[in-house]
């Protein structure tokens, strides 16, 4: 059950965070901006082995006592944070890169959208949908 | 031509031979070529490319030559097909009219975007997009007279039904119409799926925009190039919340020829 989703964009400015009800909302924005750091780590890791076509989904960057952190970023630097309860076991990794990719699907959508300039904030009520069904449906 | 006759023997083996070279590398794409012929055209290749048979193949070319020499002299031009066998029409290029649905969509959508952020007045915007669509909609019409060969139509019905098959032809979907009024002449164009606006999502300050309105547009203008005057309004439009996107058409008056002013 995931906690909290965010899409962070190029210049790691928060695009779109959502925070599941009666949870800290404060702690879990700056966990998802610390994983920004691991996912910086990573990504300077694999551009290092040359040849190596970069895998999007970058697994748990980070885990806590009470939080799971996982990320995902795609060719264009934008990145996606889902950060779930750490007592929560039963999501496996293949669970996760399923949410990843419908996000991904989602966050396409969006884009698509002529009124919707990159960079700016995703206001859009499907993608609102769309992340709540996403995290009900697990 | 003295040696005329095993020159054009010669002459078509090997040209032939030529060919293989090319359908081999239309046979990547979606032709082919009888297995025998090529088979044949190996053969013959392998036979002339030998070393032993070059010769052979050189004397036979200065033969050809001698006789081109020989009547052709006194000649500035001579025209000759390339190959005896027409060229293979396997590697057609696609229809270059055909463009990607998605494509056409991030088009539209661009432009009206464009639109909103040159005039930023909504109804300029829409006046300007049905504006737009009437100029197509003058020369669509020619197009699909030309492709759909539809025929005369009789009454509104069949402009109804022309009108459902030049939008199955022109954006792949098939609208249902409906809603006639007892007089027989309004319709609506009910359609379930909009392809213009894919993806799109208006957002809260521009909620008056009629966004596929060029749709409206192209059917006024391609009614009146064939002397039907007609109104086109949007009543129901899915990016609005609505179930479907509906057009109601009404039908004016016939046009008839005008005579230019100035002769009786």
């Amino acid at each position: 059950m995931a906690v909290c989703v965010a899409v962070i964009g190029k210049e790691n400015s928060p695009l779109y965070v959502w925070v599941g009800s009666g949870r800290e909302e404060l702690h879990l924005h700056y966990l998802a901006h610390t994983g920004l750091d691991v996912i910086q780590e990573k990504v300077a890791a694999v551009s290092k082995t040359p040849g190596d076509t970069r895998e999007l989904y970058l697994g748990l960057l980070y885990a806590s006592e009470e939080y799971k952190v996982f990320g995902y970023t795609t060719n264009t630097r934008v990145k996606f944070v889902i950060i779930t309860d750490a007592a929560n076991t039963t999501l496996r990794d293949n669970e996760i890169r399923m949410m990843f990719r419908r996000l991904h699907n989602m966050y396409t959508n969006v884009v698509c959208n002529p009124f919707y300039i990159p960079g700016e904030q995703i206001t859009s009520r499907e993608f609102d949908r769309g992340v709540a069904a996403l995290v009900a449906g697990n | 031509m003295p040696h005329v006759e095993i020159s054009i023997t010669c002459y078509a083996t090997l040209s032939t031979c030529e060919a293989p070279g090319d359908s081999g590398a239309v046979h990547g794409g979606s032709v082919y070529p009888d297995i025998e012929v090529v088979r044949g055209h190996v053969l013959a290749r392998n036979y002339s490319l030998l070393k032993e048979n070059q010769r052979k193949v050189l004397k036979v070319w200065c033969l050809i030559w001698q006789d081109f020499q020989v009547c052709c002299s006194g000649m500035s031009l001579l025209l000759t097909p390339t190959t005896l066998n027409p060229s293979p029409q396997g590697l057609r290029p696609a229809d270059p009219k055909k463009v990607s649905g998605e494509l056409f969509t991030l088009t539209y959508g661009s432009l009206v975007a464009q639109l909103l952020k040159d005039y930023e007045n909504v109804d300029d915007v829409n006046r300007q997009l049905e504006r737009m669509g009437y100029n197509i909609g003058m020369r669509l019409i020619e197009d699909f007279l030309a492709r759909a060969n539809p025929g005369r139509c009789y009454d509104l019905r069949d402009t109804a039904d022309k009108i459902q098959q030049a939008f199955k032809l022109y954006l792949g979907v098939s609208p249902s119409i409906g809603s006639w009024n007892p007089g027989g002449d309004e319709f609506s164009v009910v359609l379930e799926t909009n392809p213009l606006a894919e993806f799109v999502e208006l957002p809260d300050h521009c909620l008056g925009l009629r966004y596929s309105n060029i749709l409206a547009g192209i059917i006024r203008g391609a009614c009146e190039m064939v002397q039907m005057e007609v109104m086109a309004w949007f009543i129901a439009d899915q990016l609005k919340g609505d179930n479907v996107t509906e057009i109601r058409i009404k039908f004016v008056k016939r046009l008839e020829d005008a005579i230019p002013a100035g002769e009786d």
